[in-house]
């Protein structure tokens, strides 16, 4: 029980209607299951949900090739151009909520977004990065 | 580096590096490693990703990416970075975003004239120099008062008197600007002396941390055979 329910991720849409019960009922209910799901919610509430991304910015290489800027083959040899380009939607949420639960271990870094399990490794960064 | 004496305690600044390593430091601050302030201060391990990268020494992304991620996990003021990363990988992963609030980049998010003019470089001609180094009119070079000792720091910034020289005849203002001739070189040559040897000691350390890397792999191996 416990385990389970920490395992929800506090979206928005979530957070939103536990909140229109009263808080206390819960906790009275099941202490034990209840309490550190509580404290992770309003954990989320009070320091992660409004929490401010850094504004995303991209470049176009063609534009510094058309001015004589030579970056463009330093990142291409990283193989990070396609990443300095990337551009187009972001979900500030789903940011918020991949962070809330990120976690690093042994060198892998893992989280869970909407109960979707996230393991950063080698397929992600060949076929996202 | 365009003037590697620019230093303030143990923090180096951005703003003197040369043309392409103050843009890849740029590119570093706000897409590769991006943080929420002092993007214009450079750290160490933003010298050796620059460095690495100008001298071609392949850099393992997804564990730099790991680490600032984790860094905007711990540090509760850091802002979240890598939006669109994150966002592609969650769609990669099939995390459903048809309801979910969405925000787009626009041109504003774009580096571009903008964001050089931010970081004092101006277009000159089809491309683009640093402000510090647009030739400008020579009346910095010419109206200084000859007789003025010319300290090692601040070459650029010469004070524009405006009246020495003035009386002396001719050859008098020949041979000082060629006595500011060889006092330039000097300085030239020293602060070269001084960047080399800057190079010299980035070199050592990175060679240093290569070393201790290969140690860490053998030890991984290791650690897999258990």
């Amino acid at each position: 029980m416990a385990e389970s329910s920490r395992r929800n991720i506090p979206t928005r849409r979530r957070t939103a209607s536990r909140s229109s019960q009263p808080s206390i009922a819960p906790r009275t209910a099941s202490i034990e299951g209840w309490i550190s799901d509580e404290e992770r919610r309003s954990e989320f509430i009070t320091l992660w949900k409004d929490k401010p991304l850094i504004t995303p910015k991209f470049i176009q290489s063609q534009w510094f090739v058309n001015r004589h800027f030579t970056i463009q083959k330093f990142l291409a040899e990283q193989g990070v151009k396609f990443f300095t380009e990337m551009q187009g939607t972001y979900y500030p949420d789903l940011v918020r909520a991949f962070y809330f639960n990120y976690k690093f271990r042994d060198g892998v870094g893992f989280t869970k977004v909407k109960g979707v399990d996230i393991i950063l490794d080698d397929d992600i960064w060949e076929n996202v990065a | 580096m365009r003037r590697p004496d620019q230093e303030i305690g143990r923090q180096l600044l951005a703003g003197p590096l040369k043309i392409d390593e103050r843009l890849l430091h740029y590119l570093i601050v706000w897409i590769l490693c991006p943080r929420g302030t002092n993007h214009a201060q450079c750290s160490e391990a933003d010298l050796m990703i620059i460095y690495a990268m100008i001298n071609h020494i392949p850099i393992y992304w997804p564990s730099i990416i790991l680490d600032t991620m984790l860094k905007a996990k711990r540090l509760p003021q850091y802002p979240l970075p890598y939006s669109l990363l994150i966002s592609r990988i969650c769609e990669y992963k099939g995390v459903n975003v048809s309801d979910e609030q969405s925000h787009k980049t626009t041109t504003t998010n774009k580096i571009a004239e903008n964001s050089l003019k931010q970081i004092k470089f101006i277009p000159f001609g089809n491309t683009y120099i640093h402000k510090d180094d647009m030739p400008s009119s020579d009346n910095e070079e010419e109206e200084n008062p000859p007789t003025a000792p010319i300290p090692p720091v601040d070459t650029h910034i010469g004070s524009s008197s405006g009246v020495g020289g003035s009386s002396s005849s001719l050859e008098d203002h020949i041979l000082n600007l060629n006595q500011r001739l060889e006092e330039f070189f000097l300085i030239s040559t020293h602060r070269h002396e001084e960047v080399t040897s800057l190079i010299r000691g980035l070199d050592s350390r990175i060679s240093n941390l290569e070393h201790k890397f290969v140690k860490y792999e053998d030890d991984d191996d290791m650690s897999q055979d258990f």
